[in-house]
């Protein structure tokens, strides 16, 4: 018997960091460690579409979510989530099919668990120096926008965990390790 | 850019399977990734036209903003993905057009993708 087909989902970034905002690229493309773990897992790989870069440029700046909660980024999101959201019905379908979402915490548009929020914050122009925002829980837009469309699909909300490029402190060896145990699922 | 940023500035969009090759498949995806470029990953074919055509649209306006930046794009494309192929020619040749050069996969051992991408370093 074959083993049970898995699908990630992956954060565009973290397959192509030339789509990163500027400035924060850490790899020249593929981010290593993430893919070695995919791949080590037997995961099939998709990687879903970055929303900022063709809605706010690739020279766009680090912005917060309120930023990017627009009803313009909305319908932009929707339509980049939709056949993402019928991708993974799609896959789901397959005999004991898993799929898992890996976003980038920290991120206003593929934070998982936690996204930026800064209600002043402007942007670069007007606030030299430090990163006026705060990391608080919640998803970024696009996330809780494909979560809403797999939902009208009846589907449920897949294992979901990110990689904390994005975050303050961010540790990629236990970022990893704590992926690679939702990779794995739960203990049966 | 400041000079702790370090991305290649060359995006190839690879075709599923290359981004995820059959077991005994050459993994070409390696040769990709050596030479650090970073990946647009297209959809499988078995996704349907009307979906294929919906997330080629975002490829295509992704492509045309790595290109208006002057960076390299190309695509590493299937033969018998014709749905794949045709939804991303037709979402680039809108307007504002975007060529982009392909190379099809002719089921060899890598040596002329990697001269294929070596050519546009």
């Amino acid at each position: 018997m074959g083993k049970a087909p898995r699908f990630a989902y992956v954060a565009h970034c973290l397959m192509n960091a030339n789509a990163k905002v500027d400035e924060w690229a850490p790899c020249a493309g593929v981010h290593p460690g993430l893919f070695g773990l995919l791949r080590q897992k037997g995961y099939t790989i998709r990687q879903m579409p970055c929303p900022e870069l063709a809605f706010a440029g690739l020279n766009r700046f680090w912005q917060v979510r309120q930023q990017y909660d627009t009803p313009a980024y909305r319908r932009h999101c929707a339509a980049l989530a939709e056949p993402v959201a019928e991708l993974i019905h799609q896959d789901l379908k397959e005999p004991d099919a898993e799929v898992v979402l890996i976003g980038v915490d920290g991120s206003p548009t593929m934070g998982v668990r936690f996204t930026s929020s800064g209600p002043d914050w402007g942007g670069r122009p007007d606030k030299p120096g430090d990163f006026d925002s705060d990391v608080v829980s919640g998803k970024g837009i696009f996330v809780e926008i494909l979560l809403e469309k797999l939902a009208a699909l009846g589907v449920a909300a897949p294992r979901a965990n990110a990689m904390t490029t994005d975050m303050p402190d961010g540790d990629e060896a236990t970022a990893l390790a704590d992926i690679g145990a939702t990779l794995d699922g739960p203990a049966s | 850019m400041k000079s702790n940023d370090q991305r290649s500035r060359r995006v190839a969009l690879v075709a599923d399977g290359v981004m995820n090759p059959a077991g005994n498949d050459v993994d070409l995806l390696a040769i990709v990734m050596e030479r650090g470029w970073g990946l647009i990953g297209l959809p499988p074919e078995r996704l349907g036209r009307p979906a294929i055509a919906q997330w080629m649209a975002g490829v295509a306006d992704q492509v045309r903003e790595f290109a208006r930046h002057g960076m390299t794009v190309v695509a590493v494309l299937d033969a018998e993905e014709t749905t794949v192929i045709g939804e991303l020619e037709r979402a680039c040749a809108q307007e504002p057009a975007q060529t982009v050069p392909v190379h099809v996969l002719s089921g060899g051992d890598g040596g002329d993708l990697a001269a294929f991408l070596d050519r546009r370093a």
